[in-house]
């Protein structure tokens, strides 16, 4: 049934299309689409499914790993993906018990390949959200820089990893979060939104922070939407260009919701909307 | 059919716009629901060429077409972090050249406009959205370049090393 809700809600023949517009649009030496952009699996759906689309003229030798990982900060603010190949014991890691099948494959050009899912999660596993990621590496063909000769030559092959997230949930399961710091600053041409946050419950905050920036008659002189995950806690700066704005002060409201237009609602845990405001005085 | 298909491939990403200075802004709550992918190729290896014993190599990101080229498709206005594992030489049997990145070796741009993209350090990695466009204008662009130092007395050979781009998104 999990693969029929998938076809449901994530309208695979969108995927398909957009990959076949890919091939159309750009066709490429080396390229792989990797959908969709997170896996939930549970106790009750314990299987599910990559889908990998070779969108350029090569094949593509393609592993496919997992491993502990979630977005986190650092102290500058900056968002990134942090990855532990080993953690600890108490970490909510489900990277040692979801199994991908296969681990390797090579796609050829214009070819599909399912990557199948399966989760055995130790007995006793207590109600929650288990995470990992899943590392999609894709191998081109050798760099050709030169046939061998008394010279000199240097290159160097790219490869590729794209990462997408997996969500194994566990009995009753639920999230929240708080806005422990909203700031906002002048910093040369930007406006610059510091947001701290740190989860509750027992699952990973997924929702949107919304920004509206409004003058000091009240009229909207800009918004900004961007996609936030909380495994933990995180302090994000935010930065927007101001440039634009005239001098004076300004109101930034911010809503915290969780209405993802990029994830299956249904997998994204309900949390009521927060909102704050801060004032910030451009100069 | 075609027709059809490009019309579908359309809601690779779908987030409603209005008003904005840069980003998206998002009036209204999506009630349709859009589960996307996230597609990368590699356009280009990183090519130093022919280089001669004793004076360093640099391609430059911003203007090299010797430069390292991927391309990202995802959601739209979509935030991606980019993160590089990057080599300190290269080698050709038991033989090494070192390699440099510097501050200024990767460059981002949501469209392939080289001599415009945004100078960063990758080896402190990168964080930047995908063109807030319908598919397939849904792209972001990665230039890498760097600075290989031959040695005078480098032996001769085809020198090689891999650079690994990994690339995910930031809000799930």
């Amino acid at each position: 049934m999990r693969g029929l809700r998938w076809l449901r809600d994530v309208r695979w023949w969108r995927v398909i299309a957009g990959a076949l517009l890919l091939m159309v649009a750009a066709p490429v030496a080396w390229a792989i689409l990797v959908a969709p952009q997170a896996i939930f699996l549970s106790d009750r759906e314990r299987t599910g499914e990559v889908h990998l689309v070779n969108t350029g003229s090569k094949p593509e030798d393609v592993q496919i790993d997992l491993e502990y990982g979630y977005p986190a900060t650092d102290s500058a603010g900056q968002i990134g993906i942090k990855l532990i190949e080993d953690p600890d014991s108490g970490a909510p890691s489900a990277a040692s018990w979801v199994r991908a099948f296969p681990h390797r494959v090579v796609v050829q050009p214009g070819q599909r390949q399912v990557v199948r899912l399966l989760a055995t999660p130790p007995a006793g596993l207590k109600d929650g959200e288990y995470w990992s990621r899943i590392l999609v590496t894709s191998r081109g063909a050798q760099v050709a820089v030169a046939t061998p000769d008394s010279n000199i030559h240097a290159g160097l092959n790219l490869v590729l990893r794209t990462i997408i997230s997996l969500t194994y949930r566990k009995g009753a399961v639920h999230t929240g979060v708080t806005v422990d710091d909203f700031r906002v600053t002048e910093e040369h041409d930007s406006l610059v939104t510091w947001l701290g946050l740190t989860r509750t419950g027992n699952a990973a905050y997924l929702g949107n922070v919304h920004l509206v920036v409004q003058d000091s008659l009240d009229h909207a002189r800009a918004t900004w939407d961007t996609p936030i995950a909380v495994y933990f806690q995180q302090h994000r700066r935010l930065a927007f260009p101001a440039d634009s704005f005239p001098p004076g002060r300004y109101t930034v409201h911010l809503t915290l919701d969780t209405k993802r237009s990029d994830l299956p609602q249904d997998d994204v845990l309900p949390v009521p909307a927060i909102e704050r405001s801060a004032g910030v005085v451009l100069h | 059919m075609l027709l059809a298909l490009t019309v579908c491939g359309l809601s690779f990403g779908a987030r409603p716009t209005a008003v904005s200075a840069q980003g998206t802004a998002s009036i209204q709550a999506v009630a349709q629901v859009s589960t996307t992918g996230l597609s990368a190729a590699r356009m280009n290896d990183l090519a130093f060429g022919a280089v001669a014993p004793g004076v360093p190599t640099v391609v430059d990101p911003r203007s090299s077409a010797s430069s390292g080229l991927w391309e990202v498709h995802g959601t739209r206005n979509a935030e991606i972090a980019a993160l590089f594992s990057l080599p300190d030489s290269l080698r050709v049997g038991a033989h090494a050249m070192p390699i440099v990145f510097g501050a200024q070796a990767g460059c981002g741009r949501d469209r392939n406009q080289q001599n415009q993209c945004a100078y960063f350090d990758p080896s402190a990695g990168w964080v930047d959205r995908i063109r807030n466009n319908p598919n397939p204008k849904n792209t972001y662009y990665i230039w890498i370049g760097g600075t290989v130092a031959p040695a005078a007395a480098q032996f001769p050979g085809i020198y090689t090393g891999t650079i690994t781009l990994t690339v995910a998104y930031t809000g799930n």
